[in-house]
């Protein structure tokens, strides 16, 4: 595939590092000769140092020919600007990132078509959207949307339980639902029926939303957030209120910034804003932030949010969640004992790169730095998988049919399920099993 | 290992697969040459050598084997820069003691001569130290002398970064290694696939050429020898006469149009493939300068040689011919320039240095170069008159930035103290007359072949084997542009 990537910031860079793996044809522009030189370093591909926007530029980038182009340079404006004329050049599909004030209003994370550019994604918002999935969730540190939101995948960090223990064959799972991955001392592997939780394990499940939410109950102590404290009153701060009030929680939001804390008050009504500093202990203590199920700290400085986070935790709070902007930061943060810690940077790449996947893929979600990724997809009429029982669908090791959907239908399929021609499925895969599972998909000889 | 110098273990896997690599090549023409001889056997030329060449085939394969094994465990993730660096050199250089073999266990020639010949042909200079090619090399030999050159042409490096995909930016490290200066433009953004490219190109250029010179009247086996030698711009002939042995006007002219095609920079090639309009190459400065450069050479020396050949047409066949050896630095004869009168000797030295494109096979100062210092000259002057306008150095429309003139310059530097420091050795320990020892380096250095002012033969057998070394590591220089191997010189180089 050829791919120009517009900016070479995190998310470009991010992005550079896991195309160049998959092999495509890059070209990386990027007006600072640092972040262009730094490129040429560490990745095999083609650079051109400029102004993204300029058609000159762009040509020379060979958007002419390219099948994909992404851009996501910290000025939103030239985003949309430069992925608009790449489109009009001739581009195949293009992808232009925005995150400024000016898009907070946006109620969706990602729009198709706006303005002439295939897919505008608002990564700010789309964190919001999880951190509001997480808080209705009964204690999962992650939950993605799969198939139109008709199949839900949460990431659960096992405590106490009553499902540790005991092969998971005698563990009664709700119906529609399947445990598709287990991670213990940062390895992933997809179980059996014989393999045993312990205490500690990091659980993926998957299924109907119902069902994933009966499952929740089983594995976790925790419940849905009632009552929810947000520091940081920016994009995803917004964002994360308007969904949580749909949802009817109490929230409420401290602010530092006098203005905006009058804004924010302006605009929602219902939610309790406190102008002051998310990282004063005796402001956290006196707002009682240890009674709140969920504290969110969703500043744009990384510093605060963890700093908040851990306050919020000594205050008593159970689960606390934070954004990231240095998306290689995440891991220390758990390790701190921040619960949830999901990135913007990270989002954004993730939106992205289900775009280079080719063929029925509609959406992809990584697991684990990497290690395993839930892949949806549509069966080709012409692939090896279709009109046969799971059991004789020979998958690879690591890998696992997670559910089907069938037009309206989704079923949680058993070994005797059969995957029709056109049906959507959607795929548990390591890393390893990838390219064997994928291939079983699609057309016979592709 | 020292804490303090850093640990190269790595580069042992890719050195130790090019050597195995070059095993399998001398396999190869070990059994080529066999088959040749057996089924169109040529009585005028020795027999055998191909149980030398099978057995040297045989040791260099096991050295490369256990190399490769060995540096199995020391894999680095990515290769570094120092890395790329060190890589290439210990590549050419370990290449050039490969190559070396068929010639001791095939030729009987001692170590220190075998050296020469094969890092004279890696580097594609075409000088030799064996007097009686004729008389000394058998087929198998022969096919040998001529594909060291080939594979040295478009560089073992790119070779192995076509052949290994899968080594990343490191792989973009090690081409920079080997073709420095300027990119390739146009190329394809994966250095892999670029390294693909180039050698497609090379190789149908090649096969092109056997067709031509094949259809002209010239012998299979010579042929195949010759457009290996042409392209690589390498200059080793099956003959002792060289090109101008077959005596036919119709060879000479094919042979000095694929010498110009290979000097030309190889990205032009593929960008006028892709886009199928000549705008790619016409509108290409460098290419500009250099059909110019090569049509004054033509006309002028033509005129300046017709008081060595009579008749204009046969003054101009010969004058073609020697500017096209020449300014791709490939090396081959039809013509004695020690005939020529001093004005006609001074094109073709003026030609030596400049070499051809950048991005080609041939050698040299590179044309780019050579007018981007032309152009800093007259900027510079400019700025003595008007000291505040801006001076840029363009290319066509593309300012050059200030990086690239220093690396240009430093570039020139060194070649001029490499031919000041080579000039005082060889008249030092050999004792030549100042103008043959000029003509040496020069010859090294830009990876030409016959030296100017030569006294006797021409040819390198006569120097001592110290001397024979030195000429070998200064072909080496020329042919990797002197800052991958002078990196290593560096004492900060090896420190961590």
């Amino acid at each position: 595939m050829n791919i120009v990537v517009i900016g070479l910031g995190e998310v470009g860079r991010h992005l550079l590092s896991v195309l160049d793996k998959e092999g495509h044809d890059i070209v990386a522009v990027d007006a600072s000769a640092k972040a262009v030189q730094y490129a040429e370093e560490h990745y095999d591909v083609a650079s051109i140092i400029g102004y993204g926007a300029s058609e000159t530029l762009l040509k020379i980038a060979g958007v002419t020919r390219a099948d994909l182009v992404v851009a996501v340079t910290d000025h939103d404006e030239m985003n949309l600007i430069a992925a608009l004329a790449a489109k009009q050049l001739g581009a195949k599909h293009v992808v232009a990132r925005v995150q400024g004030t000016a898009w907070s209003e946006w109620t969706e994370g990602i729009r198709y078509g706006l303005l002439g550019v295939d897919v505008v994604i608002n990564p700010r918002v789309l964190v919001a959207q999880e951190l509001s999935r997480i808080a209705r969730s009964y204690g999962a540190s992650d939950v993605v949307d799969l198939a139109q939101d008709r199949v839900e995948l949460v990431q659960i960090d096992l405590d106490e339980s009553r499902v540790l223990n005991k092969p998971l064959s005698a563990v009664e799972l709700p119906p529609h639902t399947l445990v598709s991955a287990v991670v213990r001392d940062g390895d992933l592997f997809v179980p059996g029926g014989a393999d045993v939780l312990v205490k500690g394990d990091r659980v993926y499940l998957i299924g109907r939303p119902e069902g994933v939410l009966a499952a929740e109950r089983l594995f976790s102590k925790e419940r849905e957030a009632k009552r929810v404290c947000i520091v940081g009153g920016g994009v995803v701060g917004k964002a994360l209120a308007r969904d949580l009030l749909q949802q009817q929680a109490t929230v409420m939001l401290i602010e530092r910034d006098l203005a905006t804390a009058e804004e924010v008050s302006a605009e929602f009504q219902g939610i309790e804003v406190v102008h002051g500093d998310g990282t004063d202990g005796a402001l956290l203590d006196e707002e009682e932030v240890g009674t709140y199920d969920l504290f969110a700290a969703v500043t744009r400085q990384d510093e605060i949010n963890l700093m908040a986070a851990l306050l919020a935790q000594r205050a008593g709070c159970k689960r606390t969640a934070t954004i990231v902007q240095r998306a290689d930061y995440t891991s220390i943060y758990r390790q701190l004992g921040v619960d949830i810690v999901l990135s913007p940077r990270t989002v954004a790449s993730d939106q992205i790169l289900r775009f280079s996947r080719g063929g029925g893929l509609h959406s992809l979600t990584v697991l684990e730095g990497g290690q395993a990724e839930v892949v949806e997809l549509t069966a080709s009429p012409k692939c090896r998988a279709v009109n046969k029982p799971l059991h004789r669908m020979n998958l690879p090791r690591g890998s696992l049919l997670a559910a089907i959907v069938h037009g309206d239908d989704v079923i949680i399929p058993r070994g005797t399920d059969v995957v029709h021609p056109g049906d959507r499925v959607i795929l548990m895969t390591t890393k390893e099993a990838r390219a064997t599972v994928e291939r079983l998909f699609r057309p016979r000889g592709e | 290992m020292s804490t303090k110098s850093r640990d190269f273990r790595g580069v042992i896997r890719p050195v130790g697969a090019v050597v195995l690599g070059i095993g399998v090549m001398i396999a190869l023409c070990a059994g080529v040459g066999m088959v040749w001889d057996e089924f169109a056997p040529d009585p005028s030329r020795p027999q055998g050598g191909a149980a030398a060449l099978a057995l040297s085939a045989i040791i260099v394969s096991m050295i490369g084997l256990a190399a490769f094994l060995y540096g199995n465990r020391f894999v680095s993730e990515r290769i570094s820069r120092r890395e790329a660096l060190l890589a290439v050199s210990l590549i050419w250089i370990a290449a050039g003691m490969c190559g070396a073999v068929p010639f001791v266990l095939g030729a009987g020639m001692s170590p220190v001569d075998a050296f020469f010949e094969s890092v004279s042909g890696l580097t594609t200079t075409g000088a030799t130290v064996i007097a009686d090619i004729e008389g000394r090399l058998s087929r198998p030999l022969l096919l040998w002398r001529s594909l060291i050159q080939w594979l040295g042409g478009m560089g073992i490096v790119v070779l192995f970064v076509a052949v290994f995909p899968n080594l990343g930016a490191g792989g973009k490290h090690l081409f920079r290694g080997e073709v420095p200066g300027t990119t390739a433009e146009g190329l394809r953004p994966r250095i892999a696939e670029t390294s693909f490219t180039l050698w497609k190109l090379y190789g149908v250029f090649t096969i092109l050429e056997i067709v031509l010179l094949k259809v002209a009247g010239l012998d299979l086996f010579d042929a195949v020898c010759h457009a290996f030698t042409t392209m690589s711009t390498g200059g080793f002939s099956t003959l002792d006469s060289s090109v101008g042995g077959f005596d036919s006007a119709a060879i000479e002219y094919i042979i000095a149009c694929f010498m110009l095609i290979g000097s030309v920079n190889y990205g032009l090639y593929y960008g006028l493939l892709r886009t199928g309009s000549w705008k790619t190459l016409v509108r290409n400065i460098e290419f500009r300068w250099y059909i110019g450069i090569v049509l004054a050479a033509v006309l002028v020396l033509t005129i300046l040689n017709l008081s060595v050949h009579d008749q204009i047409l046969t003054s101009f066949r010969y004058s073609f011919f020697m500017v096209a050896t020449t300014i791709s630095s490939t090396g081959y004869g039809t013509d004695d320039y020690s005939a020529y009168s001093s004005a006609a000797l001074t094109v073709v030295i003026l030609l030596m240095f400049v070499g051809g494109c950048s991005g080609s096979t041939a050698g040299g100062i590179k044309i780019e170069r050579a007018v981007l210092m032309g152009k800093q000259a007259i900027a510079q002057v400019r700025k003595s008159f008007q000291p505040s306008t801006v001076q840029l150095v363009r290319m066509g429309k593309v300012a050059i930035n200030n990086q690239v003139l220093s690396d240009v310059a430093s570039f020139f530097l060194i070649y001029m103290g490499c031919i000041g420091f080579g000039l005082l050795f060889v008249t030092l320990v050999e004792g030549v007359p100042a103008p043959t020892a000029f003509g040496t380096m020069l010859t090294c250095l830009s990876n030409m072949g016959p030296a100017p002012f030569h006294v006797g033969p021409d040819n390198f057998s006569g120097y001592s084997a110290g001397s024979k070394l030195f000429f070998s590591i200064a072909m080496l220089l020329g042919r990797l542009e002197f800052f991958t191997l002078f990196a290593l010189i560096l004492p900060g180089f090896w420190r961590r």
